[in-house]
């Protein structure tokens, strides 16, 4: 188990306007007038967040338990997914009907949300996918065909595969060579980008279905946990265990009408370099 | 065409290594967001290069209102 400071935040998640992020099992909710904390119903840290919609989110944390929370009231807990050691990763499909849990007991589980009732009994899995041979961490719903999900496995497995997470079957496997930290789709090219430790540290671009290397993006100088889109679908950011966070416009040119920062983020706060 | 060099590098010396955190996100707003250890640094491109700023850490109990 891996052992973490009370005062480290371990995972982000953006909402419109509110980040959240998560100290040791409590949520920290940031809006531009306040921040507030929840106590979510966790014994370990909280190390994933994921939305479902505006008002359900989901926390995974490193004692396994993933749990359903309804932000608007103070008895949040909806519903309770167990069946892993460790969460490394969650994501809900486009639709918010699926759930996919990436573990540290290399195990993937997809859960139904319909199956998620208002009662706070623990709800079981749909598919329990378990051919990764190394935690999960990467995931990612495709945005142009339902129910398709990537995965990608860490060190000493390397592989991205494909799951029907209708049907329960594995479509695709490829062996990159590489830990993979991160997963996503390009959303206006069928493109799947994956992020990668050693010994090349790189992004690699794949063609889909044929999963032919299109690119491999080098400049990180150490192993890439950590990717996230830009609102326009154009640009990617990626951060490393060098220090380093970059940005890269691989998935295409901003278009003359890219979505406008909110600057008003910034107008309550003193502004200071990034450390 | 793929542009294979980065655009832009930022400093995020204080980053935890650790497999299963997650600790950054790009919101619909714009704003990119990276979680550094105990600050969360906000940045955003708007202005044709990019600002960052830290959030405060004063808390509060309680439910949020969603804007």
């Amino acid at each position: 188990m891996t052992r973490v400071n009370a005062a480290r935040i371990l995972c982000i998640v953006f909402k419109l306007e509110i980040v959240l992020y998560s100290h040791v099992c409590v949520v920290l909710f940031w809006s531009l007038l306040q921040i507030s904390t929840w106590s979510v119903g966790h014994r370990f840290a909280v190390s994933s967040l994921a939305w479902n919609n505006s008002h359900i989110l989901t926390t995974g944390a490193l004692d396994g338990k993933i749990v359903n929370n309804d932000v608007r009231v103070r008895t949040h807990i909806v519903s309770t997914y167990s069946g892993h050691a460790q969460v490394c990763g969650l994501k809900w499909s486009l639709d918010g009907q699926q759930l996919a849990s990436g573990g540290g007991d290399n195990i993937i589980h997809i859960w139904d949300r319909s199956a998620a009732s208002s009662n706070s009994r623990p709800t079981s899995w749909l598919h329990k996918f378990e051919e990764h041979t190394a935690p999960v961490k990467a995931l990612a719903w495709c945005p142009f065909q339902r129910n398709l999900l990537a995965s990608g496995g860490g060190e000493g497995d390397q592989c991205i595969k494909m799951w029907n997470t209708h049907t329960g079957a594995r479509l695709n496997s490829v062996d990159t060579g590489s830990e993979v930290g991160a997963l996503l789709w390009n959303e206006n090219e069928r493109e799947l980008l994956s992020s990668h430790g050693f010994s090349q540290n790189q992004l690699t671009l794949w063609k889909y279905p044929s999963m032919l290397k299109m690119a491999d993006l080098n400049g990180h100088t150490s192993k890439v946990l950590h990717m996230t889109q830009s609102p326009d679908g154009c640009k990617v950011a990626s951060a490393a265990n060098d220090g380093t966070v970059k940005i890269w416009n691989i998935f295409g040119n901003p278009a003359a009408t890219a979505p406008k920062t909110n600057n008003q983020l910034f107008a309550n706060f003193n502004r200071s370099s990034i450390r | 065409m793929i542009l294979q060099s980065c655009e832009i590098t930022l400093n995020a010396t204080d980053i935890l290594e650790c497999f299963p955190l997650s600790l950054l996100d790009w919101g619909r707003t714009g704003v990119l967001s990276i979680a550094l250890n105990d600050t969360v640094v906000l940045c955003s491109d708007s202005d044709g290069f990019y600002d960052s700023v830290a959030l405060p850490t004063t808390l509060e109990d309680g439910p949020i209102h969603l804007l």
